[in-house]
């Protein structure tokens, strides 16, 4: 596999089948770092944001000094690029009525449980939502998207230490919030 | 204050309800036509020609029919000229 230094200098000089490699192998990761720090129900716009980097990220190319590793640099551009958008626009994630999680709850057998749970997550993505950037990425990323401490470390370009900080005080967090929530039982 | 396994459970359940997200099909592509220079095509690049050739033309007739001096219409055609350069060298 060509490193990602050789194919940084080829697609700085014009080859588009360089670049073509690069979104090809850091697209899924940049991908995954927007949603992360948008949220479940933000899915179009984090891959609006994914295209909007790569494309700024090309047009970069002849300034990329090679000071950090490509990667390094490539995920700082799409935390700073993501985290802009969520403070220029207010995203509020879909609102689903009481009316509606019954309604699907009374076509469903096991509808109270479900309607429950509907409930509950509900709560949760609100709690995750009012956390810090840093923490909701964290989180979505560990138990979303099952990424491991050491990939969560390298896309938030933090030591792993850091990761584990930031997952152990956003579930401290949570937990207060959700108690005064009334869900206890967290 | 010790850390309730609980939350760690909640957390897993409620957001593992929803399957993580992947990228659409046709992204690769979209990015690849956005990077891709658009070219005029041969027929507007030669009308793009006879206007900037007209314009010239005109520009220098106007200016001349004023009294305006053959240096300064050579200066004003020259800094146009350089601004052309610089803007087509930076969209490229």
């Amino acid at each position: 596999m060509e490193a990602d230094g050789d194919l940084v200098a080829r697609a700085a000089a014009g080859d588009e089948q360089a670049f073509a490699a690069l979104l090809e192998r850091y697209r899924d990761r940049v991908f995954r770092l927007a949603v992360s720090i948008l949220g479940q129900a933000f899915v179009g716009e984090a891959e609006e944001v994914t295209q909007e980097v790569f494309l700024r990220v090309h047009h970069a190319l002849k300034s990329f000094r090679g000071e950090s590793k490509f990667g390094t640099w490539l995920y700082r551009v799409t935390f700073n690029q993501t985290v802009n958008l969520k403070a220029r626009v207010r995203f509020n994630a879909p609102h689903v009525t009481e009316d509606a999680l019954a309604r699907q709850a009374a076509a469903d057998p096991d509808a109270l449980t479900r309607l429950e749970r509907a409930r509950r997550d509900a709560v949760v993505a609100e709690c995750v939502a009012e956390l810090p950037a840093i923490y909701q990425s964290a989180l979505r990323l560990h138990y979303w998207m099952g990424e491991s401490i050491a990939e969560i470390a390298t896309l938030l370009d933090v030591p792993e230490n850091t990761v584990k900080s930031y997952l152990f005080r956003a579930r401290q967090l949570l937990q207060s919030m959700l108690k005064d929530r009334g869900y206890d039982n967290a | 204050m010790p850390e309730p396994i609980e939350i760690e459970a909640l957390l897993r359940e409620s957001m593992q309800a929803a399957a993580p997200p992947k990228l659409t099909p046709t992204f690769t592509q979209r990015v690849t036509t956005r990077l891709r220079p658009r070219r005029l095509s041969a027929g507007a690049q030669r009308a793009l020609r006879f206007y900037a050739l007209a314009a010239v033309v005109v520009s220098v007739a106007v200016m001349w029919s004023q009294g305006v001096e053959w240096s300064l219409i050579a200066l004003s055609l020259a800094v146009t000229a350089v601004i052309g350069a610089i803007v087509r060298s930076r969209l490229k």
